[in-house]
């Protein structure tokens, strides 16, 4: 799709009711993002969902440009469902609340904003790949408790549970930090293992 | 003053808040491409102002980027409300969600 082409409304599979679909978006990124597009550019669950794209990007690319053979844990259809997840978690949701000193006004954060904070946090930590992330329980009511559910690739030779346990503590001190949601527990899955191409063509 | 010049001084106070990386639209998709249609190569502004039985409600979507998210989108509560007092409106409802935290 292109700036000149009116965007299709209505898409089922459309990102942030923009018009344009995960596949556009992506298409978008490989284009450095020009010639820009407004209803891309501000709107926010496509940019989240083209920050994760540009995240991982890197390394699908790698991947996908290698072997499958080689590479078991993480083919192509595994990065599929990666960016289905993605595209679906970007969607704004609910709002969650924040609290403010003035009853005139109303602060929230999305449940999407959530979502792709958790997601970054878990990509930060080094060996890690989120997968899937979920919240569960009740995110519009003051202080209720909610459960985080979240499942992980491992870079193959990492030590498992440390990089879960890291990811645990950053996807914890995140929400600490911009939220004010109680979070009873953070579960991480570690649910593939992946490996990356190195320059020479052997893995890392 | 119309209400597209409000928002957009609304739009350019609340850029101007420490931590607030990026201002989205708050209008939903479908409303904005057909009042982009209307407004021709105008670009409409991001902030989206209603009155509901008289009283304006304004919503901003912000980027944070800042440590807290809380706290930016608090601050950003006082930009919108600044420049709502400074236009004599003093009766508003404000909504600031934060729809993204940046890296």
């Amino acid at each position: 799709m292109t700036m000149d082409t009116p965007p299709p409304t209505g898409e089922p599979d459309d990102v942030g009711d923009s018009g344009y679909t995960l596949e556009d978006l992506s298409d978008y990124s490989d284009r450095g993002r020009t010639p820009a597009i407004p209803a891309i550019d501000d709107n926010a669950e496509c940019q989240s969902v083209l920050a994760s794209i540009e995240r991982v990007g890197a390394l699908s690319r790698d991947l996908i440009a290698k072997d499958a053979a080689d590479h078991p844990a993480l083919d192509e259809s595994w990065f599929g469902s990666l960016f289905a997840a993605i595209s679906n978690e970007a969607k704004a949701g609910r709002d969650i609340p924040l609290s403010s000193p003035d009853p005139r006004t109303r602060l929230s954060i999305t449940e999407g904003a959530v979502r792709e904070l958790v997601r970054a946090a878990g990509d930060g930590v080094a060996g890690a790949l989120v997968g899937r992330c979920q919240l569960h329980g009740d995110l519009e009511g003051p202080g209720s408790g909610i459960r985080v559910e979240l499942s992980i690739s491992v870079l193959l030779g990492a030590p498992v549970h440390e990089v879960a346990a890291l990811v645990r503590q950053r996807v914890y001190s995140e929400l600490l930090a911009h939220t004010e949601l109680a979070v009873e527990s953070v579960d991480v899955t570690v649910a593939d293992v992946h490996v990356i191409p190195n320059a020479k063509g052997g893995t890392a | 003053m119309t209400d597209d010049e409000l928002a957009i001084l609304i739009e350019t106070a609340v850029r101007g808040v420490d931590g607030v990386a990026n201002v989205y639209s708050a209008l939903p998709p479908l409303t904005r491409s057909a009042r982009q249609l209307t407004a021709g190569t105008v670009t409409l502004p991001l902030v989206a102002l209603a009155r509901k039985d008289g009283l304006l409600a304004v919503t901003v979507n912000v980027g944070v980027s800042a440590p807290q998210a809380p706290a930016t989108a608090s601050a950003a509560a006082i930009a919108v409300r600044t420049v709502l007092d400074a236009a004599g409106i003093v009766d508003a409802e404000v909504i600031v969600r934060v729809s993204r935290v940046h890296d």
